[in-house]
């Protein structure tokens, strides 16, 4: 769920006491879990596709026995997953600490109607 | 001799709106000393939730002043009266706002979890509180799975969770239908001979009738403030242990 579409839960969290820290600090941990889930699972689905492919390719005649088209290394899956965890932590930061500063009694008016 | 509970005095509280200036309150004084059950009622737009935001500092008033316990709220920086509405502020919402992903007692944990309440202290009161509202059996229940009447309980429980001084409530029967308004309405009694100070903003007829004291408001000001001579019908018989 976007931060924008939870404005309404975010003012109400203000409203009963939540401060705007603890608010930032839920998004960031609910976007990492989020985003450490989908780079565990592309991880998973792309080696497995690489693997489909691989033994698709490396069946055609005249190729050596050990020849390989896709080589997972460990430092591009760190690289991917690192930039992807970070995007992931800057694409919820700025709007969680956006909607954090939201005016409470106008987000809760706009809620209600 | 102790202040009151609340103290508002001159509150105005001014609107743009599509280039005008709406007058949401034009120079409202009240006070409320502790114990009392107080109903805000008037029709729409006539400013009473207006009133409850600013009461409960999630709105800063134009002019005027408001003090919880003797502390003006305009003297407190963000920080503060974050603090201050979570540790003496309870406030009750019409359309409930629990979160979804939460079980009815993690909701109820939640503002004792900001306010530093151990795992295990916040649990055992999360479910006193709970039973407190007739709802121990639905704790394990997320707010997704309730009725709008159970949601309005925990919605109760949750904003007793700290304790607070007063508890403000903003058309907690709209959103119920008329049974379960009625049960809404008879905890909200069993809170009052309990001890907690409640405001209630309504259109509901009854829940005013019920209440000790009734502030009328028309056009941004306070019409009427009456103390009704009888607290209306009699509460429900108390609990053994009030966890208020």
């Amino acid at each position: 769920m976007e931060v924008n579409e939870r404005l309404g839960e975010i003012a109400t969290l203000r409203a009963i006491g939540i401060s705007r820290r603890t608010i930032v600090q839920q998004v960031v941990v609910e976007g990492t879990v989020l985003t450490l889930i989908g780079t565990g699972l592309g991880i998973i689905l792309g080696l497995g596709t690489a693997r489909y492919l691989d033994s698709i390719l490396t069946s055609f005649p005249g190729l050596p026995a050990a020849f390989s088209f896709f080589v997972p290394r460990r430092e591009s899956l760190t690289l991917a997953g690192g930039v992807l965890l970070i995007t992931g932590l800057l694409a919820g930061l700025y709007p969680a600490w956006l909607a954090s500063r939201a005016p409470i009694a106008a987000t809760l008016r706009a809620e209600a109607t | 001799m102790n202040p009151p509970v609340l103290s508002a005095r001159g509150l105005t509280k001014d609107y743009p709106m599509n280039g005008e200036v709406v007058h949401a309150l034009r120079g409202v004084s009240l006070e409320v000393g502790a114990g009392e059950y107080v109903a805000v009622a008037g029709p729409s737009g006539s400013g009473k939730s207006t009133l409850l935001q600013l009461i409960g500092g999630i709105d800063s008033p134009s002019a005027g002043v408001v003090e919880i316990m003797g502390t003006p709220l305009d003297s407190l920086s963000d920080g503060e009266l974050t603090k201050l509405r979570l540790t003496r502020l309870g406030f009750i919402f019409q359309r409930f706002h629990l979160l979804p992903v939460l079980t009815a007692r993690e909701n109820v944990e939640l503002p004792m979890a900001e306010a530093g309440v151990g795992r295990r202290d916040r649990q055992e009161r999360a479910q006193e509180l709970l039973g407190y509202v007739g709802l121990a059996h639905r704790a394990g229940h997320r707010a997704t799975q309730l009725s709008g009447g159970e949601m309005q309980r925990v919605a109760i429980a949750r904003a007793l969770a700290n304790r607070p001084a007063l508890l403000l409530a903003d058309e907690p029967t709209g959103e119920l239908d008329a049974a379960t308004g009625d049960e809404i309405l008879a905890l909200f009694q069993r809170l009052n001979a309990d001890g907690t100070t409640l405001i209630v903003v309504t259109h509901d007829d009854r829940l005013a009738a019920h209440a000790g004291r009734v502030i009328h408001m028309l056009d941004g000001r306070i019409q009427s403030d009456n103390r009704l001579p009888s607290p209306g019908p009699p509460p429900l018989p108390r609990r053994p242990a009030a966890p208020l």
